[in-house]
């Protein structure tokens, strides 16, 4: 009987319920958004409706307003206090990578730089995310999005995600890597060189993958990238080393798909 | 290895299929005597006894379950939350099993207690969950990193007392009471934004699923497994 009461009255109440969580998201305590979140990750992906989404989307936006704040204070020489909202965006955050919705792209990109969560999110949705994504990967800025946003687009290569790639962005794609490869940046950062490491080794690129050589044996060639720290320039050598070691065995046997291996990359690189 | 406590399930039907309205609930600690608690004592108060509240199934079984080790017991129950006294906190949404709370570990450069042994953060030293693919990634990233200094733990496992007792209180779900989260930092380096986002590459390149930005907490680099 009890059983019989949940179902009849499952409809309404969801709906009911799932915009009372949508208000307190927006508009309530810290506690109660925490709660609300906590929730609302109890709520299978599927079945979370519009409400919930526009609430997380907005939450996302509101977040990463704050967190841009807190960074331009901490720039400008203040003291900042560690963030304490309940793991709030972290959640937020786990709660739209579970969706399929392309709505979540856009505010998904303003945290590229939280880790692979967000990134293997943001590449499942493969050419629709490119050009956000894009965007961020050619900053040259002192930001963990710069790299999370590179390895993104080494991930939509390197998955699945690469057959549904248009000849645009690849080239796109490619063009960031061999500038990143290359020139010198105001801002170089370990994380962006083995994010585009990634790059060229997803890509199976010949002319990347010796760039990514290159950098690996030689010092010089980093120092000319913008490293000065030689234990900077020390581990990303051995970055590259371990992805050369490890990747450059999946990049061929991606490729391999279509059973003929770097030549067909190269085509598709000019296409 | 990690010594594990042994979790016990007893099975008792209860006259009621709703923890709210239940009119009394059973208490069973060892050795398993029955008592019936009357007087409008809620099943879900079963938390304040030897076991915690597990759930109630279609046939009004009430399922409860107990960990052998009672501090091991009174730190499952602090993932119940708190709502009196102080510090208060929230029900974590995730609860830990009896066998997940150890009492010792170590990798081959990180101890049990330079995972565990912060106080305020873990108030029940030397229990403590540490996930093993925590030790994995820590001993992979450190291996990566490269700097022979090695890296500061700053926080690992924090119990629910003490990710609340903490100042600044902890984030009411902190990763950090899963046991599969570290704030740390590399010893003997300037720590600045280029030496975060490094340690940063490498965390997330041995395993490393989440990490805080550099904004929220510029102090160390906080990374799990989620």
């Amino acid at each position: 009987m009890l059983l019989s009461v949940v179902t009849d009255a499952a409809p309404t109440a969801i709906v009911a319920q799932q915009a009372d969580l949508a208000v307190a998201l927006r508009n309530d305590t810290p506690a109660k958004r925490g709660e609300a979140i906590t929730r609302i990750l109890e709520i299978a992906p599927g079945a979370r409706g519009e409400a919930i989404t526009a609430a997380i989307i907005s939450e996302l936006r509101r977040q990463a307003t704050i967190r841009d704040d807190r960074m331009r204070r901490y720039n400008a020489g203040e003291k900042l206090a560690p963030v304490d909202e309940d793991d709030y965006t972290g959640r937020l955050l786990q709660a739209a990578s579970q969706s399929h919705d392309a709505r979540f792209i856009a505010p998904m990109c303003l945290f590229i730089g939280n880790g692979t969560m967000v990134e293997n999110a943001v590449a499942r949705f493969g050419e629709q995310a490119v050009r956000p994504v894009l965007e961020i990967a050619r900053l040259d800025a002192l930001s963990e999005s710069t790299s999370g946003a590179i390895s993104t687009l080494a991930k939509m290569l390197s998955t699945d995600g690469q057959n549904r790639l248009s000849a645009a962005s690849r080239i796109d794609i490619r063009d960031v890597a061999i500038r990143r490869l290359t020139e010198k940046s105001a801002h170089p950062t370990v994380g962006v060189v083995s994010a585009v490491a990634e790059i060229a080794l997803a890509f199976g690129d010949p002319t990347l993958v010796e760039r990514v050589r290159l950098l690996q044996r030689d010092a010089s060639a980093v120092r000319a990238i913008g490293f000065t720290d030689p234990f900077m320039i020390g581990l990303v050598q051995r970055l590259l080393a371990g992805l050369l070691a490890k990747k450059v065995e999946g990049g061929a046997d991606l490729l391999k798909a279509d059973g003929q291996g770097l030549q067909s990359a190269t085509r598709c690189l000019a296409a | 290895m990690p010594s594990r406590s042994r979790c016990r399930a007893v099975r008792r039907t209860l006259a009621s299929t709703c923890c709210v309205a239940a009119p009394w609930a059973v208490r069973l600690p060892p050795p398993l005597t029955l008592r019936v608690i009357t007087a409008g004592r809620m099943a879900c108060d079963c938390a304040e006894w030897d076991f915690e509240y597990q759930s109630f199934d279609l046939y009004g079984y009430l399922t409860v379950q107990y960990c052998d080790d009672s501090t091991a017991s009174t730190i499952r129950r602090e993932y119940n939350g708190r709502s009196t006294g102080s510090p208060t906190w929230d029900e974590v949404s995730w609860k830990p099993a009896c066998s997940d709370i150890t009492t010792s570990g170590s990798s081959t450069h990180f101890s049990w207690s330079e995972l565990t042994d912060h106080s305020p953060g873990n108030s029940h030293y030397p229990y403590a969950i540490i996930k093993s693919d925590l030790w994995t990634a820590l001993e992979a990233t450190r291996t990566a990193y490269g700097d022979s200094s090695g890296l500061h733990i700053e926080s690992g496992y924090r119990n629910p007392l003490g990710n609340a007792s903490i100042s600044p209180k902890g984030a009411g779900q902190s990763r950090h009471m899963w046991g599969d989260a570290v704030d740390m930092w590399p010893i003997g380096q300037d720590w600045n934004f280029g030496t975060w986002d490094a340690l940063r590459a490498v965390a997330r390149a041995n395993g490393f699923t989440y990490n805080e930005e550099y904004s929220d907490d510029p102090s160390h680099l906080h990374v799990d497994l989620r």
